[in-house]
């Protein structure tokens, strides 16, 4: 068996992957974060919850309607963006010219009642989700198995990720998030209908954080804290990437993923803490985080 | 986006002396500050008016005002002969409105093509981007850089040239000559005056008298939130001393 460092390269590759997983989930949650954060001044703290009902609405339409998972894909982010649309309208809409505290703690309190109205209903303990037929099995690469499905969640995120990136920062509908950003008043007296698009900006931020949900209902068990255990942690990620950018966002997504992953190879006692180490560093160092831009 | 645009656009009358833009009795507040106490004035067609007034006298609300930015305003804004006082700003852009801030408003995240390009065209009739280009040189050799990279002239520029794009035929400029070389202030005076002969109508925010006169028909004073006078610029000279008095210049 092969080493490298010490450390046999099936365990090492086995953690990158598991990384790289993490991490992918990770880029597409703070890439939400970041998007509403940016354009609404609220920092989504129901984003963990929106990711657990995208995973139950997954288990739901396969164990009720018998409905798969690839409808689950399409169906799962649909409804948790509307639940979504709901709540800045009834809810978020009223606090956009309050302290930023305001939204964090409605959010927090919708958190709260959502993951409660879930434990209650189905306890705390996880439910198993079938993998899908077409996912069984793993590719050989050589020096190590690949199973299909992770590699088919690096894959989705990676496109659903870099596709973001490239309707925000290339095209006009993301020439108008941008400019809506830095000022809406202004952009609104152009006539563009920003409360529309703030409304439908946060529709869009939880249903990625819904499509999350469902790819990891294969991987994790579909429990009511499955947000709340990932979300301190893409918290972290966001603080350290910085608020202002989208490809920032992505990036320390998975560039944490895999240090986290490493961190388990290399020094197993640091790997849950590791990313609040690297956080109070880098607020330290560079309070904006590594990509953002001073406000 | 809804289309808001068509009604106001057809069936407009030639009358060249009914008033394009009418506002009586403006009044405006922000927060507890009641800003504007009843403002009267019309702009007719194809005129370029300023509003001239002391700092906080109310001229900047109430551009902001016309374009419904500010939290809370009442009184009457016919233009076109829509009445406006209860649209969302979005709406009163689409009806025909170019709106230039004090502050240029060009967005650093945007590059300057972008900039240009980010109002969108509310009805037929605009500058195309070559047009702008040929007006404000400066701006084609730079499309690539980012926004707030430009200098302050360009910015200007920048900030004017985004608003002939979209068909609008009212323009709102809030002090373009603000903090510019002279070069550039006359560069923004002959520009205003070429869009004046293209049929534009504006009206102009200045501290800058001596600029508006070059440029402007008629000029509103504005004091404490009110409309104080109205001097039509031919009678400008004969009524220097009471302009000095008003502007404490």
């Amino acid at each position: 068996m092969t080493e490298i460092f010490g450390i046999p390269t099936q365990a090492l590759f086995g953690q990158l992957l598991i990384g790289l997983i993490n991490g992918a989930f990770y880029a597409m949650l703070s890439l939400g974060l970041a998007v509403i954060f940016g354009l609404l001044n609220i920092i989504n703290f129901t984003h963990g919850a929106q990711y657990m009902m995208g995973a139950f609405l997954a288990w739901f339409l396969l164990e009720r309607a018998g409905i798969g998972y690839w409808w689950a894909l399409l169906i799962a982010p649909v409804v948790v963006g509307v639940t979504g649309i709901v709540i800045e309208r009834t809810m978020l809409a009223r606090l956009y010219k309050l302290d930023h505290l305001y939204g964090l703690l409605l959010t927090f309190g919708l958190a709260l009642i959502i993951q409660g109205v879930f434990t209650n209903a189905y306890g705390s303990s996880g439910q198993p989700y079938r993998l899908p037929q077409e996912f069984t099995g793993a590719y050989n690469l050589g020096f190590m198995f690949l199973p299909k499905y992770r590699a088919w969640v690096i894959v989705l995120s990676l496109i659903v990720c870099l596709s973001t990136w490239f309707v925000i920062e290339r095209t006009k509908l993301g020439a108008y998030l941008r400019a809506a950003t830095e000022n809406p008043a202004l952009v609104q007296a152009f006539g563009i209908n920003v409360p529309r698009m703030i409304t439908l900006t946060y529709g869009f931020g939880v249903g990625l954080a819904g499509l999350a949900g469902v790819m990891a209902a294969p991987i994790y068990q579909v429990s009511p804290q499955m947000g709340a255990n990932l979300i301190i942690v893409v918290f972290a990620v966001v603080v350290i990437g910085g608020m202002g950018s989208i490809l920032g966002a992505i990036l320390t997504g998975f560039g944490l993923g895999v240090v986290e992953g490493l961190t388990k190879v290399f020094y197993p006692e640091a790997s849950n803490t590791v990313i609040f180490v690297i956080m109070v560093i880098v607020l330290l160092v560079k309070p904006a985080g590594l990509f953002g831009r001073e406000r | 986006m809804p289309s808001a645009v068509a009604s106001s656009t057809s069936g407009r009358t030639a009358d060249a002396g009914a008033a394009y833009l009418r506002v009586r009795g403006l009044n405006a507040w922000y927060g507890e500050s009641h800003i504007l106490h009843g403002v009267d004035f019309d702009v007719r067609r194809g005129e370029v008016v300023t509003l001239l007034g002391r700092n906080g006298a109310g001229k900047t609300t109430t551009l902001r005002a016309i374009m419904g930015m500010v939290p809370r305003r009442e009184g009457s804004i016919v233009f076109d002969g829509t009445e406006t006082i209860r649209l969302a700003s979005n709406r009163i852009a689409r009806q025909g409105i170019g709106y230039c801030p004090e502050e240029r408003g060009i967005f650093a995240s945007l590059n300057v093509y972008e900039n240009l390009l980010l109002p969108p065209v509310v009805q037929e009739g605009g500058l195309t981007v070559e047009q702008i280009y040929d007006l404000f040189p400066n701006l084609r050799e730079r499309r690539a850089s980012q926004g707030t990279k430009l200098s302050g002239g360009e910015q200007q520029m920048l900030a004017i040239g985004r608003i002939l794009r979209t068909g609008a035929r009212l323009l709102l400029l809030d002090e373009p000559t603000e903090g510019l070389a002279p070069v550039i202030v006359q560069q923004i005076g002959r520009t205003i005056a070429r869009l004046k002969t293209e049929g534009f109508t504006i009206l102009l925010v200045e501290q800058n008298f001596r600029f508006a006169a070059t440029v402007a028909d008629r000029h509103y004073v504005i004091e404490h939130g009110r409309v104080a006078d109205m001097i039509p610029n031919a009678e400008l000279d004969a009524n220097m001393d009471k302009l000095h008095e008003y502007l404490g210049v």
